[in-house]
């Protein structure tokens, strides 16, 4: 009884999707012996039946057009690249955004406030350069101060508080001047003026230990050679 | 047993000291950079320190005699400039400046007890005559002849002193008590070494020890002016600036 009810159901349920005639002949065949198929509905059927035309029309009205338009950009550029399409490559593959960079104080200064900075900058480099390099200009003024007072004394003990105030004064302006330039390096950063200079002290530097280092080997050497003699 | 040190063509006196403070500076440089701190900061502070050391050591031994012009290098003058050195870079840089000096003031009994060697070389700040087992002799030049060998008592004092203020530096949360446990130690022992020397008169207290002790109160002043100007141990005080 179950299963007569099913197939009733289920041919009640075929019967408004197929034809007339389908429906007819299921009602005259007998139940058992061949139960009733659901019919392909029209409506699905429909569409694959004009697919091929579709299709075509689809092609000639949209593809073939595309096609067309693709055909250019397919081809490779020509070699060596145009001007035109390596800058627009380079700008594509290697973007420079202005968000991505650090943002340091001097970008959100005033010109007026920068070009402050770079006087006060270079009033430090200038009064360390000075410093750096005077006290050698005049050091021969002061070493003949000193002979005239150990010549008029004929004793060397009077020239050392002399010679202990040089040395006070050349030692004291030479960490001076790197003094200054440190402060210029470290408040100043922008300052190339600052920045240049500290590469000039550091290669001055140097260059008076290596000096300093060869003048006492080739003066042992030649007073060894003295010796002999 | 004796050492016996040769004459030598070219004195290796100043490459030796310029050499020693060099490794005492990379070994500072060493430590700052693995405490964090920039490389521009270790940089200027370095600059600025190695300046203050050379020519504060050159100054304490610049003299003008009938001979001509005169100059050394002073262990008292560059411990002193050292300090000086770090006290105003602290000023300018601000970038950990306990870390910062407690790695100097660690540093310099290596930067001595390297620098002795060349002494050792040289003939120079020798001992007291003395022809026992483990003499210096000194088999020509200005210093010929037989002596205590005080500089190897000093390069092995300070290289003990060097390890003893690297395990405070280290082991130490309080930096600036470190600082002040290593001068308290070092400079006794400097002043005792003192009695072993050849310019050492045999009085209680010779002129070399009162500049041993006039340039380690000065050192313990300018630690004292940096650690108030400098506001460090105070509560207001961060270590990162």
């Amino acid at each position: 009884m179950e299963n007569n009810n099913d197939l009733l159901n289920n041919q009640s349920s075929a019967q408004p999707a197929g034809p007339i005639v389908q429906s007819v002949q299921s009602q005259v065949q007998p139940v058992e012996t061949q139960p009733v198929q659901p019919q392909p509905q029209p409506v699905v059927a429909q569409p694959e039946m004009q697919q091929p035309q579709f299709q075509q029309q689809y092609q000639q009205q949209y593809q073939q057009p595309y096609q067309q338009y693709q055909q250019p950009y397919q081809q490779p550029y020509p070699q060596p690249y145009p001007q035109q399409y390596q800058q627009v490559q380079q700008g594509y593959m290697d973007p420079q955004y202005a968000a991505n960079q650090k943002l340091t104080a001097t970008d959100l200064m005033t010109p007026e406030e920068l070009s402050d900075r770079r006087k006060k900058a270079t009033i430090f480099c200038i009064i360390s350069l000075a410093l750096h390099f005077i006290p050698g200009f005049i050091s021969g003024t002061l070493t003949s101060i000193v002979e005239n007072i150990t010549e008029t004394s004929s004793n060397f003990n009077s020239a050392e508080p002399v010679s202990l105030l040089i040395s006070i004064l050349f030692g004291g302006s030479y960490i001076a001047s790197w003094v200054l330039m440190i402060i210029a390096r470290v408040k100043y950063k922008e300052s190339k003026f600052a920045k240049v200079l500290m590469w000039v002290y550091i290669g001055i530097l140097a260059a008076g230990i290596l000096a300093v280092v060869l003048i006492i080997a080739m003066c042992a050497y030649m007073l060894k050679d003295c010796q002999g003699f | 047993m004796q050492i016996i040190i040769p004459e030598l063509a070219r004195s290796p006196y100043a490459p030796i000291v310029i050499g020693s403070v060099i490794i005492g500076f990379a070994v500072t440089i060493y430590r700052l950079r693995r405490s964090g701190i920039s490389k521009q900061s270790v940089l200027y502070t370095c600059l600025l320190t190695f300046v203050c050391t050379l020519i504060t050591s050159l100054i304490f031994s610049f003299k003008i005699t009938s001979e001509g012009i005169g100059a050394g290098f002073s262990g008292l003058g560059a411990a002193v400039g050292m300090i000086a050195g770090v006290f105003i870079s602290g000023l300018i840089i601000k970038d950990k400046p306990e870390i910062v000096m407690a790695a100097f003031v660690s540093s310099a009994p290596l930067m001595y007890a390297l620098a002795k060697t060349g002494c050792l070389l040289a003939g120079c700040c020798h001992g007291k005559e003395y022809y026992g087992p483990f003499a210096v002799i000194h088999t020509g030049g200005e210093h010929a002849g037989s002596f205590f060998p005080a500089q190897i008592i000093d390069m092995i004092a300070f290289l003990a002193l060097h390890v003893f203020a690297l395990i405070l530096t280290t082991k130490m949360k309080n930096k600036v008590h470190a600082i002040y446990l290593i001068l308290a130690v070092t400079i006794p022992v400097r002043f005792l070494l003192e009695y072993l020397k050849y310019t050492h008169d045999g009085s209680l207290i010779s002129s070399g020890q009162i500049t041993v002790l006039i340039a380690g109160a000065v050192c313990l002043i300018i630690v004292f002016l940096w650690q108030k100007l400098l506001k460090i141990g105070s509560p207001g005080h961060k270590t990162e600036l």
